[in-house]
Parts: C-alpha cells; sequence; structure tokens
C-alpha cells in the first residue's frame, strides 16, 4: 500500500521533474551505505576508493562496491580532500581543519590531527567550514560561512532581518577565506563572503569562491580569489587591520561598492543557480566529452551540473555560465571527476530545498565516449560583441535573441534584474566549420548578457537541451593593447602575478613607539659588527651605523635557523627622480636567498609585492608598519631553513615570523621561492644585506641568534611585543 | 484523491483492537526498555515524534511483530496474537498522536492572489514539487514564497473535543475532510481565528493545510492539537528531514567526538570512555570543562534541517572534574586519539610537547595523567 502511495507521488513528481541529460551521457545512482543520512563531500583515492563524508559526521569509504567506515562523530564535515604522499584524509569540520590518519593501517582513522584552527567559531548553526582545496605545492585553501544571526550585521539603515543584512559577524575570520601551509598555520586570504559554500582550484592554481545569494550578494556568483581583495559582504571586515566595527557601521553601499570586487561570473537565478556549490574543472583529457578544461559546478536548489568558463579582460576575472545537466535526485554541492573520467556528485537537499527531491544522494555522470552532444560550448567577448562555440555544426542559421540586465548592490536579501533591456543583433557570422557565431551587441560594462538560441538546430537537426549562454560583462576589451610581460610568474593560489600593480597595498597601521623596538643582543646572540662582514665597502661609524655601499655585502659566516634583529633608517629626499623603489632601497637576504624588502614605504607607494616588509615578489607584509625616512626602524625576524630531501628537492621551505616596528607583518609565512629563482639545495649561507641603486639607507645594531629551534621559539617570538603593546 | 480513499480503508480494519489491551501488554513488558513513561532507555523514546522505522501505522505494527535485526528489539508476532499487537500499537499511537502519511508541495508564487485558499483552487494548478514526509509532523518549510500545501491524515481514536490552535503569518487555510475549519488571513483580521475546538469522533480524517506568504527566518505556521486528556503534538518541528535519529554510547573502547552542545566551547572534544563517563575537554584552554556519569550523546536534535538545534548530552553531572593543567591557556591542541579504553589528548605547552591521558576509573569516574 505504501509503495503504492510512493507509485502515484512519484508519477507526479516525474511530471514535474524532467531530467534533462544530453546526448551521449547517462546518470546514475550509488546506494548509499545503511544508516548514513547527508553527503555534504567526497574524493577520490589514486586506487579507485570513493571517500565520502556526511553532515552527521561520518567518513565512509566505497571500494569495490562495498562501504566501510572510515570515521564518525566529527562536527559537520563540509569536505574532504585526500593527500596522497601522507596518505590521509582532510576534513574541514566545522570548528576545525583536520587530518584524518589510519595509522596502523586497519582501514579505520586512528589519529585526528589539528591542521589549523586559527578561526573563530560561535556556535551559531550557519557557521559552515567548506573545503580544503590544495594548490600544486599542497597548501590547503577553506571557507568560512557568516553566522545568521549575531551582533554584527550590516543592514546599511534598513530594518535588520527585514530588508536589512542579517548575516553576522560573531567570530575571527568569519565571511573569509584562509590558507594553511602546514599543521598549525592559518592564513587569511580574502573577506567579503557570505555563504561560500563553493570552492575550487583550477588546474593553474587559481581559487574559485562561489558564494550564495543573500544581503550583499545581489545573486549566487563566482569569484576569482585574489589574496587582500574584498568580495562584497562587509560584516567581514572588521577583521581587516584598517576596518574596525564602528567603521564598518559607518559606511554605506556605495562606499563598500568602491572597495569590492566584482564576481567573474553572475549565476542567474532560477535558471542557472540559487545555491551553487564547489567547482572542479574537467581534467578528463576528453574522457567526459567535449568539455575539456571547464568549470562544472552544481547547485543544490537547482539540482543540476552547470558549465563555466573565465578569460582576462583588462586585468579582470570574468566569464560564461550555461547549463549542461537537469534532474539529478538531489541538490549537486561537491563534485569529483574519478580517473575514469566520470563526474560524481555529492547530494543534498537537506535544510534548503533542492528541486531533485531526496535529501540526499550520489550519483555520477558518465559520457558515452562516442555521442557528441549538440551543445553551447562556450563565449568569449570581442571587441564589439561577443563569439559563441557550438561543439556540432549549426544548420540553418537563427539569429539569437541578447539581453542585459544589472543588479543592485545593497544589504537586502538579493536583487531584481534591473536596467533589463532586449539588444539589437547585428553583423552576425558563421564560422567555415559552422561551429562558431559571432556578433555585435552594445557592450556595457557591469551587465549580464544572456545570448539564447532560440529553435537552433544541428546540421544534424538536433535541438540544443540548454539553449542559452550568460557572458557576464565586468570590462570591455580596451581599444588600446596592455602592455603585459612577457612571461608573468602567477604567485600559487594567490591569484596575483607577481610584482602585479593591481595587488592592494597593504594597510597603514602605526608602528609601536620606536624606544619599545630596540632590541638588545641576548648573550647567545653574534653581534654583526664590522668585524663580522665581508665587503669593505660597508664602514661603521663609531655609534656603529652602517650606510649601504658599494657591492651586497654579506656575513663572514653562514648561517641557518636564526633569531635576526637589525634596524634601518631612510635618509630623508624629497627629489621627484627618487620615489617609489628608488626610494632608500635595500634588502635583508636571508640565507643570502630570501629577501626581506627594504625600502621606504611611508607615504611612498610601490608594488604591493615589493613596499617595505614584504617577501619581495612574492608576500607583502599583513600590514604597512613604516616610520618616516629618518627616523629608525626595525626588523625582528624568526626564521627556518629550508630542508631538502637526499635528491635535492625542496622537502620543507623557509618559514619565517617578521615583525616591522614591533608590529607582526608575517606570520609563520612559507617562502616558496628564492628571489627570481626556484628552489635549489643548499645549506647554511650568509646572511646578506643588498645594495641598490636608490637614496641613502643605513644600518645598526645588527644581531644573529644561530640555530634556534623554530618551531619551539614560535609562540615566545610572537608574543615579544605584547607588554609594549599593551603600554 | 487515491490516497484518502486507500488509507480510509486500511484504518476501518485497525480500529476493532482495545487500546485498553494494548495498555496492560505496554505495562507488562515494553517499559521495561522504552520506560514507563515511554521515555525510552534500552530501547529508543515512544513518546517524541521520531520513528526509526517507519512512522505509518502499518510499519510500527510490522516493528512489534519482526523485531529489529541487531538489536534487543525481538519480533512478538509469536509471542501475543495479532490482534494483541494491533492492541499495542494502536495504545502507542495514542499516545502520540499526530498526523501521518505527509506530503508537502510547493506553488510557484502569485497564482493564489487574490483568491480564496481552498483544496479546489489548489487542485486547479500544477505544484513544482512535492515531498512525501517520512515523520508524524505537520512541518512547513521556511525559506519558500508562493505556496505550500501539507496533505495529511489525523489518526483519533479517542472520541472527544480536541483544541486546534495555530499561529500563522501569510494565508492559511485548514480543511479537515474537505470541510474549511480554520481561515486566515492576515489581510483581514476578522478571519482571525486562532483556536478551534474540533469534535472528533474515532476514525481518520484527511487534512488540508494551505498556505500562502513570504519569505521569513522562523516558522510560517506553527501550532498545535490538544487532545482531551490535555496531551497536545505539534504541527510543526521534529521532523528529521528524513535522517535516523542518533545516540553516540560508549563503546568497548574510548570514543573523542565532537558535537555541538549548548553553552558548551564548539571546539570541545568529547571523550566517551568505556565506563560510560563522558569528560569534555576544551582544546583551546587545555581544560576539562565538564564530565559526566552514566551518559551517552543524544545528536537527534541537530539532525534536523539545518542543525540549528544542539546536540544533547544524558547523563548525571560530575561535580567537581579534576584535571586542570597548570597553565591551561598556553596549551595548543595539535592532535587526539584513542587507546584501548583511553583517551589521549596531544598538545604543546611553551614548545613542548604534552600528552593528557583521560582513562576511565571505577564506574563513575575519571583519571587524567600529563605526560
Amino acid at each position: 500500500m505504501k509503495s503504492f502511495i510512493t507509485l502515484i507521488l512519484s508519477l507526479l513528481v516525474a511530471s514535474q521533474l524532467v531530467a534533462q541529460i544530453p546526448a551521449g551521457y547517462t546518470l546514475e545512482t550509488v546506494p548509499l551505505p545503511v544508516k548514513t543520512a547527508t553527503v555534504l563531500g567526497l574524493c577520490h583515492k589514486p586506487d579507485g576508493t570513493l571517500a565520502i563524508v556526511s553532515w552527521e559526521g561520518q567518513v565512509w569509504e566505497y571500494k569495490d562496491k562495498k562501504w566501510s567506515l572510515f570515521a564518525e562523530d566529527l562536527m559537520e564535515p563540509n569536505g574532504i580532500y585526500y593527500d596522497q604522499k601522507e596518505d590521509a584524509y582532510y576534513v574541514a569540520q566545522k570548528p576545525e581543519l583536520t587530518r584524518l590518519t589510519d595509522t596502523n593501517k586497519d582501514g579505520v582513522c586512528d589519529l585526528y590531527e589539528c591542521v589549523t584552527d586559527g578561526f573563530g567559531v560561535s556556535g551559531e548553526y550557519h557557521e559552515y567550514h567548506y573545503g580544503p582545496v590544495v594548490d600544486s605545492l599542497g597548501r590547503k585553501y577553506a571557507s568560512l560561512n557568516l553566522a545568521a544571526r549575531g551582533d554584527f550585521t550590516v543592514p546599511d539603515g534598513k530594518k535588520n532581518g527585514v530588508g536589512g543584512g542579517n548575516m553576522s559577524y560573531n567570530a575571527p575570520w568569519r565571511g573569509w577565506v584562509y590558507r594553511s601551509d602546514r599543521m598549525g598555520h592559518f592564513q587569511p586570504l580574502a573577506s567579503g563572503f557570505r555563504s561560500p559554500c563553493g570552492i575550487g582550484m583550477s588546474p593553474q592554481d587559481d581559487l574559485f569562491i562561489t558564494d550564495n545569494q543573500g544581503d550583499w550578494v545581489p545573486a549566487s556568483c563566482l569569484y576569482h580569489v585574489r589574496e587582500g581583495n574584498f568580495y562584497g559582504q562587509p560584516a567581514s571586515l572588521p577583521a581587516r587591520p584598517d576596518f574596525t566595527k564602528e567603521k564598518v557601521s559607518s559606511m554605506t553601499a556605495a562606499d563598500f561598492a568602491k572597495i569590492r570586487t566584482l564576481p567573474a561570473v553572475w549565476f542567474p537565478r532560477e535558471v542557472i543557480s540559487n545555491s551553487p556549490g564547489s567547482p572542479v574543472w574537467d581534467t578528463t583529457g576528453g574522457k567526459f566529452g567535449p568539455f575539456q578544461g571547464q568549470m562544472f559546478i552544481g547547485d543544490q536548489t537547482q539540482s543540476n551540473f552547470f558549465r563555466c568558463g573565465v578569460e582576462e579582460v583588462a586585468g579582470d576575472t570574468q566569464g560564461w555560465c550555461v547549463d549542461f545537466l537537469r534532474g539529478t535526485s538531489s541538490g549537486t554541492v561537491k563534485l569529483a571527476f574519478d580517473a575514469q573520467g566520470r563526474l560524481w556528485s555529492a547530494q543534498v537537499g537537506r535544510g534548503w530545498r533542492s528541486r531533485g527531491g531526496k535529501r540526499t544522494a550520489l550519483q555520477y555522470a558518465e559520457w558515452d565516449g562516442k555521442t557528441t552532444p549538440f551543445a553551447i560550448h562556450s563565449s568569449n567577448l570581442t571587441k564589439t560583441g561577443f563569439q559563441v562555440k557550438f561543439t556540432e555544426p549549426l544548420g540553418q542559421m537563427i539569429t539569437p535573441t541578447v539581453s542585459s540586465w544589472g543588479y543592485l548592490y545593497h544589504s537586502t536579501y538579493g536583487s531584481p534584474k534591473v536596467d533589463a533591456k532586449m539588444l539589437p543583433v547585428t553583423n552576425y557570422k558563421l564560422s567555415v566549420d559552422r561551429k562558431t557565431v559571432t556578433f555585435d551587441v552594445p557592450l556595457v560594462e557591469g551587465k549580464v548578457y544572456a545570448m539564447q538560441f532560440v529553435e537552433q538546430k544541428s546540421k544534424k537537426a538536433a535541438p540544443l537541451d540548454f539553449n542559452t549562454i550568460y557572458y557576464t560583462l565586468n570590462k570591455t576589451i580596451p581599444a588600446k593593447k596592455v602592455n603585459r610581460r612577457k612571461s608573468p610568474i602567477l604567485l600559487t593560489g594567490s591569484g596575483w602575478l607577481r610584482n602585479d600593480n593591481r595587488r592592494p597595498q597593504p594597510p597603514v597601521v602605526d608602528p609601536l613607539p620606536a624606544e619599545n623596538c630596540v632590541q638588545v643582543a641576548p648573550k647567545e646572540a653574534t653581534v654583526l659588527d664590522a668585524s663580522q662582514w665581508s665587503n669593505p665597502n660597508w664602514k661603521f661609524d663609531a655609534d656603529g651605523v652602517v650606510p649601504r655601499s658599494k657591492g651586497n655585502n654579506s656575513t663572514k659566516e653562514s648561517y641557518g635557523t636564526a633569531r635576526i634583529h637589525l634596524e634601518f633608517r631612510f635618509d630623508p629626499s624629497d627629489d621627484p627622480q627618487w620615489q617609489g623603489q628608488l626610494y632608500g632601497n635595500s634588502g635583508v637576504f636571508l640565507m643570502s636567498g630570501y629577501e626581506l624588502q627594504v625600502v621606504n614605504s611611508y607615504q611612498n607607494p610601490a608594488v604591493a609585492d615589493g613596499t617595505c616588509g614584504s617577501i619581495y615578489g612574492q608576500q607583502p607584509p599583513w600590514v604597512n608598519a613604516s616610520r618616516p625616512p629618518g627616523e629608525w626602524q626595525s626588523y625582528d625576524i624568526l626564521m627556518k631553513a629550508p630542508e631538502f630531501n637526499k635528491d635535492g628537492s625542496l622537502k620543507e621551505p623557509v618559514r619565517a615570523t617578521i615583525f616591522h616596528n614591533g608590529i607582526l607583518i608575517h606570520d609563520d609565512v612559507w617562502v616558496y621561492a628564492e628571489v627570481g629563482r626556484p628552489y635549489k639545495a643548499h645549506g647554511k649561507r650568509p646572511l646578506m644585506i643588498q645594495d641598490h641603486k636608490g637614496t641613502g639607507v643605513s644600518f645598526r645594531n645588527l644581531w644573529i641568534t644561530p640555530d634556534v629551534d623554530y618551531d619551539k621559539e614560535l609562540d615566545s617570538f610572537r608574543g615579544i611585543y605584547d607588554s609594549a603593546q599593551t603600554n | 484523491m487515491f490516497k484518502q480513499i486507500i488509507l480510509a480503508t486500511l484504518f476501518t480494519s485497525m480500529l476493532d483492537a482495545s487500546p485498553e489491551r494494548g495498555e496492560v501488554i505496554y505495562k507488562q513488558l515494553c517499559f521495561t526498555c522504552h520506560g514507563p513513561e515511554f521515555e525510552g532507555g534500552i530501547g529508543p523514546a515512544l513518546n517524541d515524534s521520531y520513528w526509526q522505522h517507519g512512522s505509518t501505522p502499518e510499519a510500527i505494527l510490522d516493528t512489534i511483530k519482526n523485531g529489529v535485526p541487531g538489536t534487543d528489539m525481538i519480533g512478538y508476532k509469536d509471542v501475543y496474537p495479532a490482534e494483541d499487537i494491533t492492541a499495542l500499537r494502536d495504545f502507542l499511537l495514542l499516545q502520540q498522536g499526530g498526523f501521518r502519511d505527509v506530503v508537502r508541495s510547493y506553488y510557484r508564487n502569485n497564482f493564489f492572489v487574490g483568491q480564496r485558499l481552498s483544496p479546489k483552487l489548489f487542485n486547479s494548478t500544477e505544484s513544482s514539487a512535492q515531498t512525501p514526509i517520512k515523520e508524524n509532523a505537520l512541518w512547513v518549510d521556511r525559506e519558500h514564497g508562493g505556496g505550500v500545501r501539507m496533505q495529511s491524515t489525523l489518526y483519533i481514536q479517542e472520541a472527544g473535543d480536541y483544541q486546534f490552535r495555530l499561529n500563522s503569518h501569510g494565508r492559511t487555510a485548514v480543511h479537515l475532510d474537505g470541510e474549511e475549519v480554520y481561515y486566515f488571513d492576515p489581510a483581514s483580521p476578522k478571519d482571525k481565528n486562532i483556536s478551534k475546538t474540533l469534535k472528533l469522533k474515532p476514525g481518520t480524517y484527511s487534512v488540508d493545510l494551505l498556505h500562502t506568504g513570504e519569505n521569513r527566518h522562523g516558522w510560517r505556521v506553527s501550532g498545535s492539537l490538544v487532545n482531551p486528556k490535555g496531551a497536545s503534538f505539534r504541527i510543526h518541528g521534529s521532523s528529521l528531514a528524513g535522517s535516523l535519529p542518533k545516540e553516540i554510547h560508549a563503546g568497548a573502547t574510548a570514543k573523542v567526538i565532537r558535537k555541538w552542545i549548548r553553552d558548551m566551547a564548539p571546539r570541545t572534544l568529547l571523550c566517551l570512555l568505556p565506563n560510560k563517563v563522558i569528560v569534555a575537554f576544551n582544546p583551546e584552554t587545555g581544560q576539562v570543562t565538564q564530565a559526566w556519569h552514566s551518559a551517552y550523546v543524544n545528536q537527534t536534535p541537530s539532525l534536523p534541517d539545518r542543525s540549528a538545534a544542539p546536540s544533547e548530552i544524558k547523563g548525571t553531572a560530575i561535580a567537581s572534574p579534576a584535571g586542570n593543567l597548570a597553565e591551561p591557556t598556553k596549551f595548543k591542541f595539535i592532535s587526539y586519539q584513542t587507546q584501548g579504553d583511553k583517551a589521549l589528548i596531544n598538545g604543546s605547552v611553551d614548545g613542548q610537547l604534552r600528552t593528557l591521558t583521560i582513562a576511565p576509573e571505577g564506574t563513575q569516574s575519571f583519571s587524567i595523567t600529563t605526560k
């Protein structure tokens, strides 16, 4: 009887939800293990094992069609990654990023290690923690949801909860994306996220986040994450060193609009996505059909897979989205390709409605290896309109219908389409192979363009499953070509190139009083006076002050892991010829190869990764704590020498924790190359101070404590200025 | 409409058995595991809204007849005659009351604007999604504009006056066996009728709740039905959204788990020792904050919906749990593992590695050693 009712119901439901699966693809369901309720994430091991995490706190492994329980009673693990080298899983539990290891190889986890808990968690249910994803250096990235209720919201003058932002900043780093370089390390990367349920690392080491529509998020969208940027939800801003809660509360939507970075792709609500999950890239080499390199994303509400692609235009990332497959059993939140090129999806419809109807499901889509579906492949911006590619030659050409609209940026939940209009399409052309069309439309920055190919059939008379592609136009192609470096170096996972002038300046903060920053050499330290240096051009005066002179200056001794202190002063100059990087340039080369930049950054902007206190060409300081030229400044450095494997490959990179004028500017940062060149195995090397073209700079009170234990010293080193700060 | 007919047929045959006979059997046997007040013990509670093995009268009958493999619940079909088991089932249902075979449907915005809500009106349009709900609770989603329809069966065994109370944000109509018993429209306060006494006879009623309203955080419709004995059951909440109830008990070896518990630091590690002692250790401070004996963790409340409700620790608090570190604030948590009946928590204090071993002691206590 019960099954009869179910049958009637499923007939009713089926009439509503007709699955739309492209030709050549199938969608298979895998039965879940008994008692597992809600799948939140999945990953594959190279041996073919699939692992899933559940809302209820379990990790299950699936191999040879059998499930086995690997771990249980974690707190809402929302994503899982398998590290082959370590033979361990990483899971984002609500309060912690955790490594799970089966040390005795009995198939059950027996060691639970805290990778990082450097973020706050208030206990509010909406503080989800998503991830991790991993870059090519093995560093983990995860995202932190704001709370749904709490005491710091940004309603922007509207009534809270009714039209005014409801998401709340209850604990440190909520609304941020972070990186963890190693066990115990936490580095906040970018702010302004509301409900960043989707996180993905591209094969090119670019980090992407999808966020869910709500207050300050006009529509669900895809962000290309660049370190230091702000992405729009202002409740997360108080964590930035240049903001306070008071400052954020005094700002308006217009103020936030000036500092926010726009999404690379807006996902039109109801047609593409309402609550997007994590992007994955088709790196299957053609095993999943003709969409190699494209991004696949699922949506919890829509129960679909859609495709995305991005391109860089005038320095901004922007791109398109198009639907791919509809009618999954439940909401497709996390995806993963397996070695056979099948697209697996962890599905959940719990808490938020999913069109698929099921509470949870595990399904995979598979391509038959031969049938090319007739679909819109991708789109690119041209100077005067768009190019749109198809997977198959077109039949009779039918001019597309093109419309555009914008969104409001405000504290209210979501935004309607504003300024929506139909656009005239001109100059419609088809390529010789009949697979690419180009056309002109009026282009306006800040709009979403919907290009609908109504009734367009392929040469073989197949209809399009999904006939509309949406392009987010942040920037038009500049008339004049922008000069770019010939071989730009992308900084792994940071979104920026080396010496990228788009990168935001580190926030300016007050240094500690100079008298608090003179550190006297302890007795175990080597004072680096005149006798310790090898370049005779650098002459110490009677007060122990040494000006930068001709040629780099190295210590006679070689050093490895060390605690270093030094002070420096720039000669004041108002000559406009000697500004920017020429105002007092030098550098402290740790182990002769890892440069801590020395340059005047007091009201003298330069590229962010070249400012005073930067690990040059890699990592800007967390804040700019510079004093004016003419005043003595200080560096306190705790650094760990790199470790190399027997074959010369890098085992563990240089780590450094650095204070500038008593302010922490690098907290256990991973230095992942020498200046301008990759790692090459080396032992102890001299400390070096750089000679560089520029106005004068002098040094004093240099000392080094060699061979300290970095890990043991780190905690107490972080506190060396604690008493000074409370004074 | 199919559904009502089928259910009516089923229920007629059910009403012959006497719940009084069921009560006798419950007090002879069942209470030993399920508790004199149905609160549970060895077996699950029978007075909440969660039915692990199906909530339909048929499923409950099946569970009593055939038992639950792998548990102490044996099948009773060879112990009691069929009519006794039916009587027992009816007695249990009487304790819980409620709606059964709930189906929730969603409808697009705007269709119902300006028209009086009625089953006929809802029948004239297609729903956008339809979901059967396993539990015996009418449960209205909070995050959906447009129309919602909850169709279910109300199963009444005892004649009498039932108080029907509703609290609604938006327009709501309730029809019982096709007859409108409730109508609320916030725009027409004269319609407001927040409580109604229904004279109900034993039998089954089809219930049709129709609602339109805006998205909102918090319940859009909530309410209760109070039976003649004064016991009420809610018509919202309680849905596990299909999850299974979950309790975590100590096993033969120690377990270290993390659950969200009210008023407890979210990073707290709960060490479940084999002697049923639970020790709460806060890894941020390196301190034992609380401990319980004869204890277990009930995760069930946090399983519905979005985990907006915390899990609970059931047990007897131990007055002053020992074992704080000398300098708790400097404790840096590294990892945890278990070793036989002990929980091992590793951390560092001033760069020195420390291992805290939490071990069971006697039947109601624990010890901590630091190395």
